[in-house]
């Protein structure tokens, strides 16, 4: 039996290019949203930091119109609650602690999964390890400035991924978040509201987390 | 009831792998932490992603999977 893995050189600018021309293959923003979900679901949910890394790729090599036809599936998305996906296991859901089919995710069982987007996957990721190896505060600002670009270039999935992650940071008992990601989530919904630059909101992001890790070094009481 | 563990990392470690490319066991988290970190492939700032071709949606799905993907032996069967 085979698993996919990540080549050691991904092409991720055809990879882009793939997306893009699979998005203009269609002719409904249903059908393009489908497109998403094929992608992503082809990947599979333990190379869904693959999927981030597509999204990512989009915005840095595409060009305007490229990065809009992306932006508006990714409303529609929202929209629709079809926004691609991967299950997370909650909060404190110790035996579910990483992506399904990963070593130590339980069997693959996911129990008490959560689903989350890309955005909301780069927070939880870089304050909880979720793929078996922690996410560079570097690598973070990387990929959330280029998702949250290519998000922002749709006004339409701005506001709507804006509104998603302050739901998701302000319902208490949705149980994927602690509090350092629900922080994290609502900082970034903060600035997709406000219009702000995506690396600021990016950085301003990863200095939130930063500052957490440096409180929490200090601080005993269980989290 | 019986229940078979399958999350022990010298048979299901392979997952955790899941980003690194085909490596020796004890380089694959190194590779693997490289490989969504790294993006030195994303320097410079030119576009070269525009919309003019199209794709049906399985065939884009397949390119993608083609571009950034490779199958390896999971040692199962």
């Amino acid at each position: 039996m085979t698993d996919l893995i990540i080549k050691a050189e991904p092409d991720w600018v055809a990879a882009a290019q793939a997306l893009v021309d699979g998005l203009n293959g269609q002719t409904t923003v249903d059908g393009r949203v489908t497109v998403l979900q094929r992608i992503c679901d082809s990947l599979g949910e333990a190379l869904y930091p693959g999927f981030v890394k597509l999204l990512a790729a989009a915005a840095r090599f595409g060009d305007e119109l490229a990065k809009v036809l992306v932006a508006d599936a990714l409303a529609r998305a929202l929209v629709t609650d079809r926004l691609p996906s991967v299950r997370l296991p909650a909060w404190g859901a110790a035996a579910f602690s990483g992506l399904p089919g990963m070593a130590g995710a339980g069997g693959g069982l996911m129990a008490n999964a959560r689903s989350v987007g890309p955005l909301e996957f780069l927070c939880v990721w870089l304050t909880r390890d979720v793929v078996g190896q922690p996410l560079e505060d570097e690598a973070f600002e990387r990929a959330a400035g280029l998702v949250l670009t290519l998000v922002t270039a749709s006004p339409e999935a701005a506001r709507l991924y804006a509104g998603k992650l302050a739901g998701d940071a302000d319902n208490p008992i949705e149980g994927l978040h602690n509090r350092q990601s629900r922080r994290l989530v609502r900082l970034m919904a903060e600035g997709l509201a406000a219009k702000a630059a995506p690396a600021d909101t990016a950085r301003i992001v990863l200095e939130a987390a930063r500052a957490d890790r440096g409180q929490d070094r200090w601080n005993f009481t269980p989290r | 009831m019986n229940t078979i563990r399958t999350d022990n990392a010298s048979i299901s470690g392979v997952w955790s792998r899941d980003l690194s490319a085909v490596a020796p066991q004890g380089a694959a988290h190194a590779r693997g932490s490289q490989a969504f970190g790294d993006f030195s492939a994303f320097a410079g700032d030119d576009a070269r992603v525009g919309v003019s071709g199209r794709l049906d949606m399985d065939d884009a799905a397949r390119a993608v999977a083609g571009y950034l993907t490779e199958a390896r032996d999971n040692g199962f069967g």
